[in-house]
């Protein structure tokens, strides 16, 4: 059983969930504990698939599923490195907690002002979209090969789209109309990229392609260059990187928490797209990633910059915690963008510990009401629930502005120690430390706000997700030293693009078991 | 020559189109905007297969099997599925804005009607 699952391991991810989602909508919207159940078995085998990967690949194998068994470059390839497998284990963690979340009860005045509102999962079809949404993730991951990631992209958006919808208002439609057209316009760049890469080299596989790259005559390279270029813009607006930004604070300070919670997931697609175009497709050595790094050390910081101002200037938690999302995605590509392995390995635990951290704070937001401070006023006596939420406030912001002893510090220690190396060291360290500064006081000032001035009422809202995602903040900084080893080793492994493009190319079609014939 | 002139015309124009529809800033002209750009791109996947005239993509017994005696079938296959893609991405898109327009009751895309 446990071989059948190695051998098919970077499959499943993708194909349960899918087949979960499925049976979940044959289940239909009246048994809701049924459709409940169902999602929780799914989340399960995830973490099981999750633990699995992370210990195949530490044990230095990168597994190559070959779909529909023909050789890479024709077909389409699944590969399974240690960046998939962190990824995997993470968008098994949060998705887990989101779960707890959503089939938790809600508080009364959780989710809206306006008195008892609807549990999260009483939209309808709320478990299928959240199944196709990590369907969409997991592929995301897992693909080697560039049509295929487009295919899952529009997996993840079109369920994303779905879950923005849920429990839907005025001002949540509104979101959803922007965010879907923003979105459909990156699509429309991305099978321009994409068919421009196709038309040059005549591959879309990301290993073959990284080769073929390498050996064109210096007639195509303008064209290779402005498709990584549309790749990069493409995978920006995913990221929201700064001049492509504004969608997210308005949806994701619209959307439902929990749906808000696992959304922070999703600007690390575009994370990992990008790290996966600095790292496979455009290697380290060539002109083009070069030009790529400049446009990105000078994009990436003015991001973090920005998205630190825009959290000062937040006056609603929501916004706040929307810009710290802008930041931290600014945060990973600037170390991605730094490209020496001590920075991205900081860059993959800061990752973990941001992802971490903004669920978290997404999650406790839902303990707050700012709608009903009268009602706080008046009974003075306040409840037991603010001590629960201040502290899980603290934590979160803690963890979020990279104060020690948490995550986020020990991942940014890291990435300030890879820019040291670098030729533009004076200005990636300003703008960390400036926007780590400014976004600490952000909080600061919010928390002051909520907690001290009691400008709101607290619930015991998603109290037990919270708690879990706090121990997992703590058992980051516990676990620091065996993290950091796996983070080092995924790092080492993506600056040497060469392991991976041997493996895909060089993985063999199975032998089919049937008609083996020699030539009459 | 004249082939390949009309077609990067044709793509062009419709992008251009689609882009003055985007930045009407109402929420119909928008979805025909992403649309015609939809179209464009599709356009431009398939002739990044190259122009090829009066061949076919499937493979024929006694002709060798290269670029120059057919069409390449690999951007027909990927036009298909983004042909897919967007139109049902449109159709979610029409539905939000039909929605947002009888909640909002006009059809900027602004919820205040751009006036602030």
């Amino acid at each position: 059983m446990i071989e059948w699952l190695r051998q098919h391991l970077p499959v499943l991810p993708i194909v349960v969930p899918l087949g979960g989602a499925a049976l979940v909508l044959l289940v239909g919207e009246k048994n809701i504990l049924l459709q409940r159940i169902m999602a929780m078995i799914v989340v399960v085998l995830l973490l099981l698939f999750g633990v699995l990967a992370l210990q195949i690949t530490a044990a230095g194998r990168l597994p190559v599923y070959l779909l529909g068994n023909w050789q890479a470059p024709f077909g389409i390839v699944l590969a399974l490195d240690k960046l998939t497998a962190i990824m995997l284990m993470l968008t098994a963690l949060i998705s887990a907690v989101v779960l707890a979340a959503a089939c938790a009860k809600a508080g009364k005045t959780a989710l809206g002002p306006a008195g008892p509102v609807k549990r999260v999962d009483e939209g309808i079809y709320f478990y299928p979209l959240f199944l196709l949404q990590l369907m969409g993730l997991n592929g995301a991951f897992l693909t080697a090969d560039l049509f295929n990631l487009f295919v899952f992209f529009e997996v993840l958006l079109a369920a994303s789209y779905g879950m923005l919808l849920q429990h839907s208002d005025r001002s949540r439609t509104n979101a959803a109309s922007h965010y879907v057209v923003i979105n459909l316009f990156g699509s429309a760049l991305f099978l321009i990229g994409v068919s421009l890469l196709y038309g040059v080299t005549g591959t879309l596989n990301m290993s073959d392609l990284s080769q073929k790259i390498h050996a064109l005559p210096a007639g195509s390279r303008a064209l290779v260059t402005s498709a990584g270029f549309l790749l990069l813009v493409v995978f920006s607006i995913k990221s929201a990187l700064l001049p492509l930004n504004f969608w997210l604070t308005g949806t994701y300070g619209r959307a439902l928490l929990p749906v808000a919670a696992l959304f922070a997931l999703m600007t690390k697609v575009g994370v990992v797209a990008i790290a996966r175009t600095l790292t496979l497709i455009y290697p380290d050595g060539g002109d083009i990633n070069a030009h790529m790094r400049d446009v990105l050390l000078i994009v990436a910081p003015v991001t973090l910059l920005a998205a630190a101002f825009g959290a000062l200037a937040a006056r609603e938690l929501k916004v706040l915690i929307g810009w710290s999302v802008v930041g931290s995605a600014a945060m990973i590509i600037t170390a991605m963008a730094i490209g020496n392995a001590k920075a991205i390995s900081g860059a993959l635990f800061y990752l973990i510990g941001s992802t971490l951290a903004t669920a978290l704070l997404f999650l406790n937001a839902a303990a707050i009401d700012a709608s009903s401070a009268e009602a706080t006023r008046r009974a003075k006596s306040n409840n037991s629930h603010w001590a629960w939420t201040g502290a899980l406030y603290l934590i979160g912001a803690a963890a979020m502005a990279g104060v020690p002893p948490f995550a986020g510090f020990i991942g940014k220690a890291v990435i300030l120690m890879g820019a040291m190396q670098q030729a533009w060291a004076a200005w990636i360290l300003t703008s960390i430390l400036t926007a780590s500064l400014l976004t600490m006081i952000a909080y600061a000032r919010m928390g002051s706000r909520l907690f001290w001035k009691r400008d709101a009422a607290s619930t015991a809202t998603y109290r037990l997700p919270t708690i879990s995602l706090a121990m997992m903040v703590f058992a980051m900084t516990i676990f620091a030293a065996p993290i950091q080893r796996f983070t080092d080793q995924t790092a080492i492994e993506m600056t040497r693009p060469q392991i991976m493009i041997e493996n895909v190319l060089g993985k063999l079609p199975q032998p089919s078991p049937g008609k083996v014939e020699g030539p009459k | 020559m004249s082939l390949e002139l009309l077609v990067a015309l044709g793509v062009g124009i419709l992008v251009g189109g689609g882009i003055y529809l985007m930045l009407r800033a109402r929420l119909f002209d928008v979805v025909l905007g992403l649309t015609l750009i939809s179209y464009a791109v599709n356009l431009f996947i398939f002739f990044m297969g190259r122009l090829a005239v009066g061949k076919a993509p499937i493979i024929r017994g006694g002709v060798s099997s290269s670029l120059a005696n057919y069409a390449d079938p690999l951007p027909q296959a990927l036009v298909l599925t983004a042909i897919v893609i967007s139109f049902g991405m449109t159709a979610v898109l029409l539905a939000i804005a039909v929605r947002a327009n009888i909640e909002n009751g006009h059809d900027h895309v602004d919820e205040d009607g751009g006036k602030s």
